[in-house]
């Protein structure tokens, strides 16, 4: 398995986190432009940003964004809207960006049973607006919508012995 | 990279945007029909707690999505006047579509009435041409925002009167960031060091696109 628990991300790699509808920056009618800063806000519960590695997973670019979504999707209790995205961003941009506003935060795996490429962005400051601004421009700088991600396929009937 | 915070030091009490009889003299026509459009608000908004969801243990989630759309209709409609209906059924549909269940992330608060409020004085006291898309924070506060190409506004609308502010400007391919928390009734203050008809007129727009 690679990775594991509480180990610092590499910094080549990338790490795609969810953004609902509600956190999607628009234009008045409703054209999806980014991300707002509340998208990578912490809860006051929150004691981390929830992220997913993409190396995790093998293969191509398309393949690796493919299964991390599939095993987000898993992870939440109820379907993803079909409005909501997902935001990329390379882990030495998001340290890079965080360290200008002298935050140092840590970038490291957090598997979960459902999701085993889940990871965290840790010691991320809660409330400085100008922080979660240049995370939304300048370090997740690409966006997937989820309707763009098919289903993951059933697993194959007839395989029970 | 740059930034500046603006915190005001005035209570959010003492924030009203109504003048004083002695002073009427000194100030425009547009003033006083700003000022007693903010005040119309005033007088037709409650308590900020009592225009909160009830937190009722028996709601669902969809009864707690309508309760807050339907208290922020009731809420525009006191101020309908001052909105013509192009622009309110535009802002219906935006809160119809932030409000959807399908698209409900799970734990969300949805929109909270006083920072409802907050958003409605913002708009009537600043009458943006460009209106905002609009977002909404896990607790609940309205979020505007007005994007042209990489420069972004992005304005969180606070119970109680307040706003929190953050904008991103591009200069020589840099960009320059200032952040500001303020009273409403300061928000156009507090904008005005950054050109604030870039957000909200289409002619700031034109003016910044046009070859120079």
């Amino acid at each position: 398995m690679k990775g594991g628990k509480g180990k610092n991300l590499p910094d080549k790699d990338h790490v795609i986190r969810y953004v609902p509808w509600g956190r999607l920056r628009k234009d008045e009618d409703e054209n999806v432009l980014g991300f707002l800063p509340q998208a990578f806000q912490l809860r006051p519960e929150e004691q981390y940003l929830s992220i997913n590695w993409l190396q995790y997973y093998d293969g191509d670019r398309e393949t690796q964004i493919r299964l991390s979504v599939w095993a987000m999707r898993g992870s939440f209790a109820k379907p993803l809207g079909a409005k909501s995205a997902f935001a990329i961003g390379n882990v030495a941009e998001v340290k890079e960006t965080c360290h200008a506003f002298g935050n140092r935060v840590r970038v490291v795996h957090e598997p979960e049973p459902n999701n085993p490429g889940h990871s965290a962005i840790r010691q991320l400051l809660r409330d400085d607006l100008s922080l979660l601004e240049a995370l939304a421009a300048d370090a997740f700088t690409e966006r997937v919508s989820n309707s763009d991600i098919p289903p993951k396929p059933a697993d194959p009937p007839g395989h029970e012995i | 990279m740059t930034g500046i915070i603006i915190q005001s030091r005035r209570s959010p009490i003492a924030l009203r945007a109504g003048i004083a009889p002695e002073l009427e003299p000194a100030f425009s026509s547009e003033t006083k029909r700003l000022a007693s459009q903010v005040d119309a608000l005033f007088r037709h908004q409650r308590s900020p707690t009592s225009l909160e969801q009830e937190l009722l243990p028996g709601k669902t989630i969809s009864e707690r999505l309508f309760d807050a759309l339907a208290s922020a209709k009731v809420l525009t409609a006191s101020v309908a006047m001052h909105l013509d209906r192009a622009r309110r059924d535009k802002l219906f549909q935006q809160l119809d579509s932030l409000h959807d269940l399908a698209e409900w992330e799970e734990g969300d608060e949805p929109l909270q009435q006083s920072s409802f409020g907050t958003f409605l004085k913002a708009m009537l006291t600043v009458h943006p041409q460009r209106q905002p898309g609009l977002g909404l924070s896990h607790a609940g506060h309205l979020i505007g925002a007005w994007t042209i190409d990489r420069d972004h506004l992005t304005i969180e609308f606070l119970p109680n009167d307040w706003v929190r502010w953050v904008l991103t400007r591009y200069k020589d391919n840099e960009p320059r960031r200032f952040a500001g928390q303020t009273p409403v009734s300061e928000l156009t203050e507090g904008l005005a060091p950054h050109r604030p008809e870039h957000w909200f007129s289409y002619e700031g727009r034109q003016r910044q696109e046009s070859p120079r």
